[in-house]
This record gives C-alpha cells, sequence and structure tokens, in this order.
C-alpha cells in the first residue's frame, strides 16, 4: 500500500465497482485490509473503502444463509448460525486460520479472494456447496457463482456476499494437518455425504495443499456416489483421490507426502462423515 | 498521481492527537511517528504481533491495519495501562512471575491479555493461549506470561496468591493444539 494515492469512501455499492472498474490494475476493493497490507502491491494508487457498504450481516434468508464479504473473520468464527450449518466445519477452518488477533481484521471475502493454496476456508465452502454473490457491473443485478466457479471472476468484479443452502440430509467431517500449531495446514480434506435410504445420494469431496489451489476431487464424488453410508472400505476413494490432486512441493512437504498424506486424510474425514449421525 | 495528506484527530490512550496520515498507511508507521514507541516494528506481516494495539478494545496488528480507519477509534497501547510508580496489576503480575525478559513482546502481551480479561473474568488456559497465539515470544515462553494472566482473573484470585512454583520446561506451546486438527 506504499504508493496509495487516494482512499475513497464510496456512497454506494455501484460507486465502489464505478471506481474500481476504472482501472482494476491500479484500484483495489479495501476490505479488512489485511491481505493488501501484507502484499504490500507496489502498483496500487486507489482504495475503494467497502466498511460504509453495509456488507457485514449474518442473515437466514429462506433456505440459505447469506454471510456478507465484510464480516470479520473471528465475528464469523462465534457466530451461532455457523456453528449449526454443516457439524460446523466452516466455523472449526475459520478458528484454525491464523490468529486470533489476525482474524480480528480479515474478513471472509478478502480470505475466500485470496485463494490461497492451503487455505482451510475455501474447502469448507466448497464442501458446503456455497455461492458467491457477485457484482459485475454497476446497475447490473447480483449474479450467483458456484464457489468452484470463481476462477471466472474478472478483475474489478465486487464479492458482495457468500450464500451456503441449509441442506438437511447431509453429513459433514473435516481433517487437516499442520506442522505447528500456527503454520498452515499441509493438506485438507473437507468431506460432505447426503444420505438418502443408507445410500449416499451425492458428495462434496472438498480439498488443499494438494493442489496450485483449492479444489473439488470430482473423481472421489463419482466413486461415492450410490455407495451404502456405511463406508466400510476406503481405499477405491483413496485411489480415485490420486487422479484428482496435483500435489505440489515445499519446504513444508514433498509432492509424495502430500500425495500420501491426502489419502489419509481423506479415508479419516470419511470415517468421520459417515459415523456423524443422521 | 500525488499522494494526498490527510490531518486527522486520532484517539489515543484517551487523548487528542492529530497525525498526518497517507491514504496507504498503516497504523503501525503512524503511531510511531507521533513516538508511542511501545508498539514495537517487528514483521510487518502480522506475524509477530510485536505492534499488537487496541482498538475500541479489540486486539489488531498496527502494521496491517488502515490509518485512514483509526480516526473516531479509541486506540490504546501499552502506556495507558500503567506506569513504573502505579503498575496495573497485570503489569504487577508479569513482573512477579518473570513474565518478561527483552521485553519486544510485552506490550503486546499485556494488551491481549488486557482484552481478555475485559471481555471475560472467568477465563481457563486455553483462552489465554489462544487468545495469546497471535504474540511470538522467543524468550520466556509462554508458560510465565500464562500463568501471570490466569493469576489476574476473577477465577484464579485464590491461586494467584500462592506461590509460583516451577512446572514444565516453556516449550513453544501456544495454543496447545495437536499437529492434527479436524472438524
Amino acid at each position: 500500500m506504499r504508493n496509495v494515492c487516494v482512499h475513497t469512501l464510496p456512497k454506494s455499492i455501484d460507486d465502489a465497482l464505478e471506481i474500481v472498474q476504472q482501472d482494476p490494475r491500479t484500484s483495489a476493493y479495501l476490505g479488512g485490509g489485511t491481505a493488501l497490507a501484507e502484499r504490500d502491491d507496489p502498483s496500487l494508487e486507489t482504495l475503494v473503502d467497502l466498511a460504509p457498504l453495509g456488507l457485514n450481516r449474518i442473515e437466514t434468508l429462506g433456505p440459505e444463509l447469506r454471510i456478507g464479504a465484510m464480516v470479520g473473520l473471528e465475528i464469523a468464527k462465534n457466530s451461532t448460525a455457523l456453528h449449526s450449518i454443516g457439524n460446523g466445519i466452516l466455523a472449526q477452518a475459520i478458528d484454525s486460520t491464523r490468529t486470533q488477533i489476525w482474524r480480528n481484521q480479515a474478513t471472509l471475502g478478502g480470505r475466500i479472494m485470496e485463494a490461497e493454496p492451503g487455505d482451510l476456508v475455501l474447502p469448507a465452502l466448497l464442501s458446503l456447496g456455497a455461492s458467491l454473490c457477485i457484482l459485475r457491473a454497476p446497475g447490473t443485478p447480483e449474479e450467483r457463482v458456484r464457489i468452484q466457479d470463481m476462477a471466472t471472476l474478472e478483475p474489478g468484479d465486487l464479492l458482495l456476499a457468500v450464500t451456503i443452502p441449509i441442506a438437511s440430509g447431509w453429513r459433514h467431517a473435516a481433517e487437516w494437518m499442520r506442522i505447528s500449531a500456527l503454520d498452515r495446514p499441509v493438506a485438507a480434506c473437507f468431506v460432505g455425504l447426503h444420505v438418502v435410504d443408507g445410500r449416499i445420494d451425492a458428495a462434496r469431496v472438498a480439498c488443499s495443499g494438494l493442489g496450485p489451489r483449492p479444489f473439488r476431487a470430482r473423481n472421489v464424488e463419482s466413486a461415492l456416489s450410490q455407495r451404502p453410508a456405511s463406508l466400510e472400505s476406503f481405499e477405491s476413494f483413496q485411489s480415485a483421490l490420486q487422479s484428482d490432486m496435483q500435489p505440489p512441493g515445499d519446504l513444508r512437504a514433498s509432492p509424495a507426502y502430500r500425495a500420501q498424506l491426502g489419502r489419509v486424510l481423506l479415508g479419516r474425514a470419511l470415517r468421520r462423515a459417515a459415523s456423524v449421525p443422521p | 498521481m500525488t499522494r494526498e495528506t490527510r490531518r486527522v484527530l486520532l484517539e489515543v490512550d484517551g487523548n487528542q492527537v492529530q497525525a498526518e496520515i497517507l491514504p496507504g498507511d498503516r497504523l503501525l508507521r503512524v503511531l510511531r511517528a507521533l513516538g508511542f514507541s511501545s508498539i514495537k516494528y517487528g514483521c510487518d506481516t502480522g506475524d509477530c504481533g510485536a505492534c499488537t494495539i487496541l482498538v475500541d478494545g479489540i486486539p489488531h496488528f498496527a502494521c496491517l491495519y488502515p490509518a485512514v480507519r483509526a480516526p473516531g477509534r479509541a486506540l490504546m497501547t501499552v502506556a495507558a495501562m500503567g506506569h513504573t510508580d502505579a503498575l496495573a496489576p497485570l503489569q504487577r503480575a508479569f513482573l512477579e512471575r518473570g513474565a518478561a525478559q527483552c521485553g519486544y513482546c510485552t506490550p503486546a502481551m499485556l494488551l491481549v491479555a488486557h482484552a481478555l480479561l475485559q471481555r471475560e473474568h472467568v477465563i481457563d488456559e486455553a483462552s489465554v493461549r489462544e487468545a495469546l497465539g497471535g504474540v511470538l515470544c522467543r524468550c520466556t515462553g509462554y508458560l510465565k506470561p500464562v500463568e501471570a494472566i490466569r493469576a489476574c482473573s476473577a477465577n484464579q484470585s485464590a491461586e494467584a496468591a500462592l506461590p509460583v512454583v516451577d512446572s514444565a520446561p516453556a516449550i513453544d506451546a501456544i495454543p496447545s493444539a495437536s499437529r492434527t486438527r479436524g472438524g
């Protein structure tokens, strides 16, 4: 933020969009500010502050939970609405993201848009079937983008909120591993199983740390379809994960270690999800 | 494009202070330039916690906090807690238990503890470790600060009267999460 010349408080959401979209390369939305400050991008000249725009509400609207992009992570973590959805996996993922002091400032929207490789919030949202509420141009209606399609977002698009379906019959569990308490996870697997008459009707499996960015493991999901929910054996799903992931190597783990860890975490998460009472 | 300097009033430790801020300034630079040197410069990326400050009573990293958002908010540094001749109970507890060594992280730890005690009068060890998780210490570790903070909480008043007994070595055990966590 060292070269920022202008800080604006827009009067409306359309105002904010207009200003940033004049030049998205040199302008940015200011949410919590943690990512912008950490990145310290020297090309950034204009900050458009989202604080006055009322994007900080958590609401239950019909069959879904809507969480504003400006909701602070620590506030979200403590929200009873988040604890009551998806066996509380999103609240747990947030609780394990960085530190409490950092979460006091960081926002959910910022965390999503950062899409860090080892993030926990994004795979939690993927496994919950979340969607992003996006504005692409002033005066246009809000668009829904499934979170797995967020690569289609353009620079200057404004994230307003995240919606999570409130659906019954889903069992959720997550597993992750990190080297120390405050480190980012080496790998994580989030599982959601929709069970009808004792069989898996639909599955959402999301991973992070096992590819360049968090992803849905489609081959694992296909392999799970119509299997008995008791899931006594996990080998076939673990080998399906092999074709879903492209584990990177870094100072925390080699690709081979990550691949093995991914299989182990997937097995544990499936076992736990299968044992969640319906 | 030229940078607009803005003259603002900040409320620091209960006093109104005039400051000149640039649009991209973070609170750490602004406050240190004003002479509030108890806010330490550390990593500048929200990892070490040495720059922690209370904003409306809530701990924040001053190195990440946009200065443009500070006007109208109550900022608190450790200087507002007490001074050499009249230490706050938390400061005294830190002193009595040897919870400070080089002192670089101590202002941050005290502020985090102050915020925690304002919020919850009865605190367990896990809450203290969770709160201190954002402040890195490489001297004393965390055992003695945790003891000092717990001694100041309402439910620990009887325990605080007891002499401090050395227990297990203070390894870097913040917060006490296991290697594998999951939902």
